[in-house]
């Protein structure tokens, strides 16, 4: 039986491994983290009175899908040591760490999470509400005693005796769906990301909408007015990455709307220096968008701390004269850059990254990275739906070079 | 706002300015605006816009560029290229857009004197027999003027 291993639970990685599955080839989906999902896991519906086609809910389908597809196996907290390219294809060394809560006996009471000193080792899955450990922040990991969470469960569902075990997996091909990282803000200084309160990452809002930070406020709690600044980390040469990261307009557009739906009141502004339409509709969507939101043609210089404490803009305005204006909340549009995670030498020699995949020395043609596949962000930024076009079409790929490979044909 | 006549426009005067040293930015320009909003001098003349004079640049308004007196005003204190995503590195670019103005013999009165100064002297204030006494007095070494260098650059 031939089988796959595909690297990254993202939404490239589920949907890959669905759509394999469908053709009857079995895989194996690898996750370092705790929970599926990449980083697609953290964000929120967007639904104004109408849905507005951001996708974060594909990902539930597909994490469910996966869960009860029998030809897919899910490894989480799971990372690869060493590989190496076999006569069959690759054979993977897997230090696989044991997951300390078993979610079939998990009540999901909270009562682990109350009582555990390290604030960022238990967290609750996004998706089935269950709990699991993150090992790399819980103190075990540091080598330091401590069995809290074990005693308090009343279902005894945690286990810390488990031990981590390394493996190997003899895989006919691999697929890389290792996605993307999200630029850390905090490398542009002027934009006061860390410093000023009321600037936050694209990403603190997601999990503000996601954590239902703006449901029931008190009329004086409500934001009135929030600015978007987008092409934070994106078609900057400066720091080597100019390029567009196709999601960013988009995603902030969809925020900015729904913000508006909850608080007709509050004042939108969208700082841009070129607005980027990638489907058919958008153009629509940013006419309906400017009756709503303030565009303005302009990056901002400096964003500090203004006379009452919140974030101010200075900017270049409309009539040719320098602005300084406060705003509530400044969220910060980051773009994406490549997953900087090992790949344990599948492409050989290319890593660690400092570019996508997609417009670097990978080429599929090379002998060196037969039955090696990639799929998604990995390539290149993309949103959830084309990440899921891509897979369905390397799927196909792979599903022929399988077939070829037992045919006994060489593939080219 | 006065027109722009295109028969005016010299369409091949970005490429002399990408081409002059420190110009080679130029065309990387997305019009943003960052730069405008942190230029200390935009803030007392507003006549004075970066973004703007990269735009005239680009559209080839050579005339109007060159023998404009606000291109002279930059403080060269780079906070324009500090916060440009695209590093055009504005500062420079203004050099070389004062460069090829002063090819043109359009740089300002005052320039062009304190240009004879260096080459006479090697400096921008002359030393004369007067200064040397007084330092001497103080137990000061004299100052030599080496003009040669300044010649054969300027
Ligand atoms: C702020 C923000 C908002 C966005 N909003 C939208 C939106 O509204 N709509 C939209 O369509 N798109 C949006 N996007 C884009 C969307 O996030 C991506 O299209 C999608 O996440 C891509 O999925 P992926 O599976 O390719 O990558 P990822 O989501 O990055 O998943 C990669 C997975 O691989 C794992 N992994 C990495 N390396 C390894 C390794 N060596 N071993 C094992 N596992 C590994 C990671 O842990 C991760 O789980 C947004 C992006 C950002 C940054
Ligand atoms: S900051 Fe750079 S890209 Fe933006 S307008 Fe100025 S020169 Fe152009
Ligand atoms: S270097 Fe010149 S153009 Fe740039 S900000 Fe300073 S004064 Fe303005």
């Amino acid at each position: 039986m031939k089988k796959v291993a595909v690297i990254g639970s993202g939404i490239s990685g589920l949907s890959l491994a669905h759509e394999l599955g469908e053709a009857g080839v079995n895989s194996i989906l690898i996750e370092t983290l705790p929970l599926p999902g990449g980083n697609t896991a953290r964000f929120s519906c967007k639904a104004t009175d109408s849905c507005q086609r951001c996708g974060a809910c594909l990902v539930q389908d597909y994490v469910s899908k996966i869960c009860r597809n029998d030809r897919v196996e899910l490894l989480l907290n799971c990372e690869i040591l060493d590989s190496r390219q076999t006569a069959k294809g690759y054979e993977l060394l897997l230090h696989k760490n044991p997951a300390f809560i078993d979610h079939l006996s998990c009540s999901k009471c909270g009562i682990c999470k109350k009582v555990c000193p390290a604030p960022k080792a238990i967290l609750v899955d996004p998706f089935t509400g269950s709990f699991f450990i993150n090992y790399s922040e819980c103190l075990l990991s540091q080598n330091m005693q401590c069995s809290a969470c074990e005693q308090v469960c009343p279902e005894q569902a945690i286990n810390l005796e488990l031990q981590p075990i390394d493996e190997n997996l003899e895989v006919d091909a691999v697929a890389l769906a290792t996605g993307f990282e999200a630029f850390d803000p905090a490398q542009k200084p002027r934009f006061g990301y860390g410093r000023v309160p009321g600037v936050l990452s694209a990403l603190d809002l997601e999990e503000m909408f996601r954590n239902g930070r703006f449901e029931n406020l008190q009329e004086n709690d409500r934001p009135s007015s929030i600015a978007f600044i987008q092409c934070v980390g994106s078609r900057d040469s400066k720091i080597g990455r100019n390029y567009c990261s196709r999601v960013c307009c988009g995603y902030a557009m969809r925020s900015a709307r729904l913000l508006k739906f909850k608080f007709p009141e509050i004042k939108v502004s969208m700082f841009y220096m070129d607005i980027q339409t990638f489907d058919r509709d958008f153009e629509n969507r940013i006419d309906k968008a400017s009756q709503e939101v303030n565009l303005i043609r302009a990056i901002p210089s400096e964003i500090r701390s203004g006379p009452s404490g919140k974030p101010e803009i200075t900017y270049y305005g409309v009539n040719d004269q320098v602005i300084q204006e406060e705003f509530d909340l400044v969220s910060l549009s980051v773009g994406m850059g490549p997953a900087t995670t090992s790949l344990a030498g599948i492409l050989g020699t290319i890593e660690p990254r400092a570019d996508f995949y997609g417009s670097n020395s990978f080429n599929p043609n090379n002998p060196a990275f037969k039955g090696a596949f990639l799929t998604g962000c990995a390539l290149g930024p993309k949103t959830i739906q084309e990440s899921i076009d891509d897979s369905v079409h390397v799927a196909s790929q792979i599903e022929f070079y399988l077939n070829k490979q037992q045919s006994g044909v060489e593939v080219e | 706002m006065a027109r722009i006549n295109l028969n005016d426009l010299d369409p091949s005067f970005k490429f002399t300015v990408a081409s002059t040293r420190g110009g080679e930015g130029l065309q990387a320009c997305y019009a943003c605006k960052a730069c405008t909003a942190a230029c200390p001098i935009e803030k007392t003349v507003k006549r004075y816009d970066p973004r703007k004079i990269i735009r005239m640049a680009l559209l080839g308004m050579k005339k109007e560029l060159l023998e404009s007196d606000f291109i002279w005003l930059c403080s060269s204190c780079y906070s324009c290229s500090e916060v440009c995503p695209q590093d055009v590195r504005f500062t420079e670019l203004i050099f070389a857009i004062k460069n090829l103005a002063s090819v043109e013999a359009c740089a300002p009165a005052g320039l062009m004197a304190q240009r004879g100064l260096l080459k006479e002297h090697g400096r921008l204030y002359e030393v004369s027999e007067f200064e040397n006494e007084k330092r001497s007095k103080l137990g000061l070494p004299p100052i030599v003027e080496h003009p040669e260098d300044y010649k054969s650059l300027l």
